[in-house]
């Protein structure tokens, strides 16, 4: 039930990032629309289920835009863990912690990406890379973070609720 | 019916309680999970690597599942700002209606001028032998599925594949301007490699006298978004702001007459005896819908042709 609807969420999260978000770029950056389904679902889920997302949206990425499979796979694997350390339930209500954290994430993100593809191949203009994707892709995803996590928090709620009813209606047998 | 404050309170009896050492600390299991995963996405990514292409078989699955989804969600997009479209224009939908008869009617007296110079194109083509060879190649139109998801990479993907006859290297063009070849196909979807892509190289020519031949590669600078640098073969080039490249008969990919775009800066760099020059391509990259590819790949062509001559 769970996997269901966390799968096709995140299907129609890869999609509506490489199709609709760029209708609504700005001068050249998207959200990163997947990263903040990942940080929020650590946060809302822990750890196991963070990575096991994070795997899931990597590789669907990967195998559909990027020619080295498992890049954005394990990257998004260790986001998903790391913010799965962040699942206490104090902290869920919180709407400024998700904020936080994703803009921590999405930096993360940037940093390896910008590491491995443009610094090893010999780009060193870091700089310019800074002020041009990695802090506006920061703002942008922080500026989608707030009302996408309270969107996810209500859906995880949902489906929470569904559990436990089926667990309440099985146990009652 | 469960009650809410489940989500909120520890004690509540539907939900489980873990043993304390379980929650203290990371079980053994999962660090040894965490090394598989690990390895197996370092081993996925040097395999790719190593290979140069995908995992044909999961690509294929995932093209079929994918790429309808993306139409789909394309098609209600459209739907929508169609809407929107609609809504806007319904004030000044007279006015344009009446301004679009007068293009029309404009539009048919010029069109009845060029059928006649086309004609008489055709006669002095045939005299002087001249083969246009863009205008012989077959194509067929594809649409932009979708763009790439990430701010770090530049690759696109066109509703077209294997099953409907294109093949890796050819040629895509939109309107007369290049945009790439497909560098990946795939049942029923390809990738695209555009021109402006660090990997593009594309052999091209200034098109007016003396037709100097230059090479066009993508950059991927931040600073020169969606520009391509030009590279001159020879040190004395002919080549000015302004001036037409287009692609020259040198190439293995792309047939020769090809708009690439204009050159719009050339500065000199270092000691002032070398200098560079940047493109701007014909299409806009940042708008594209449709395209269409050349169904033919032009190292058969030349093969025919040069067996073709040799008789």
């Amino acid at each position: 039930m769970r996997i269901l609807m966390m799968g096709l969420l995140s299907l129609l999260c890869v999609f509506a990032q490489s199709t609709v978000c760029h209708a609504i770029e700005i001068r050249g950056v998207i959200p990163n629309l997947s990263l903040i389904l990942i940080v929020s679902y650590g946060i809302l889920e822990g750890k196991k289920r963070g990575r096991g997302l994070g795997l899931f949206i990597g590789l669907t990425q990967d195998f559909l835009f990027f020619h080295t499979a498992g890049f954005t796979g394990l990257l998004y694997y260790y986001i998903g863990h790391l913010s799965g350390y962040f699942n206490k339930d104090f902290y869920k209500e919180n709407y400024i912690l998700p904020l936080f954290l994703l803009a921590a994430g999405d930096l993360l993100y940037s940093l390896v990406c910008y590491f491995f593809l443009y610094l090893l191949p010999g780009d060193t203009r870091f700089l310019l890379y800074l002020q041009r994707i990695i802090i506006p892709e920061l703002v942008y995803t922080a500026i989608f973070a707030l009302p996408c996590y309270r969107i996810l928090f209500w859906i995880d709620g949902r489906i929470r609720l569904l559990e436990q009813r089926m667990q309440a209606r099985s146990s009652s047998r | 019916m469960a009650k809410k404050r489940s989500k909120r309170n520890p004690l509540d009896p539907l939900r489980p309680i873990k043993p304390m050492r379980d929650r203290k600390k990371m079980q053994v299991s999962t660090k040894y999970r965490m090394i598989g995963v690990t390895l197996l996405c370092l081993a996925l990514i040097t395999v790719t690597f190593v290979l140069g292409q995908n995992i044909k078989p999961i690509n294929a699955v995932f093209g079929y599942v994918a790429a309808p989804f993306q139409k789909a969600y394309l098609a209600v997009e459209d739907w929508f700002s169609g809407l929107m479209t609609t809504a806007k224009r319904l004030k000044s939908l007279e006015e344009d209606n009446e301004k679009l008869q007068a293009e029309i009617d404009r539009y048919m007296y010029e069109n009845t001028i060029l059928k006649n110079d086309a004609a008489k194109l055709e006669e002095l083509q045939e005299l002087y032998k001249l083969d246009n060879y863009y205008e012989n190649y077959p194509k067929t139109g594809a649409q932009i599925v979708s763009l790439s998801p990430s701010n770090w990479y530049d690759v696109f993907i066109i509703d077209k594949g294997s099953k409907d006859g294109l093949q890796k290297y050819m040629p895509v063009l939109a309107g007369n301007g290049l945009v790439g070849h497909i560098s990946e196909v795939f049942e029923n979807y390809s990738r695209v490699t555009a021109i402006v892509n660090p990997d593009s190289f594309v052999y091209g020519e200034v098109n007016r006298s003396p037709r100097d031949k230059v090479g066009v590669q993508g950059i991927d600078d931040v600073s020169s978004s969606g520009l391509c640098r030009i590279q001159f073969t020879t040190e004395d080039v002919d080549i000015a702001i302004g001036d037409e490249i287009v692609t020259s008969a040198l190439g293995e990919i792309y047939p020769p007459g090809l708009r690439i775009g204009t050159v719009i800066k050339i500065q000199e760099i270092g000691d002032g005896l070398n200098s560079e020059a940047y493109l701007e391509p014909a299409v806009d990259m940042k708008n594209l819908n449709y395209v269409l590819v050349i169904t033919e790949l032009w190292k058969d062509q030349m093969k025919e042709e040069l067996e073709g001559s040799g008789e």
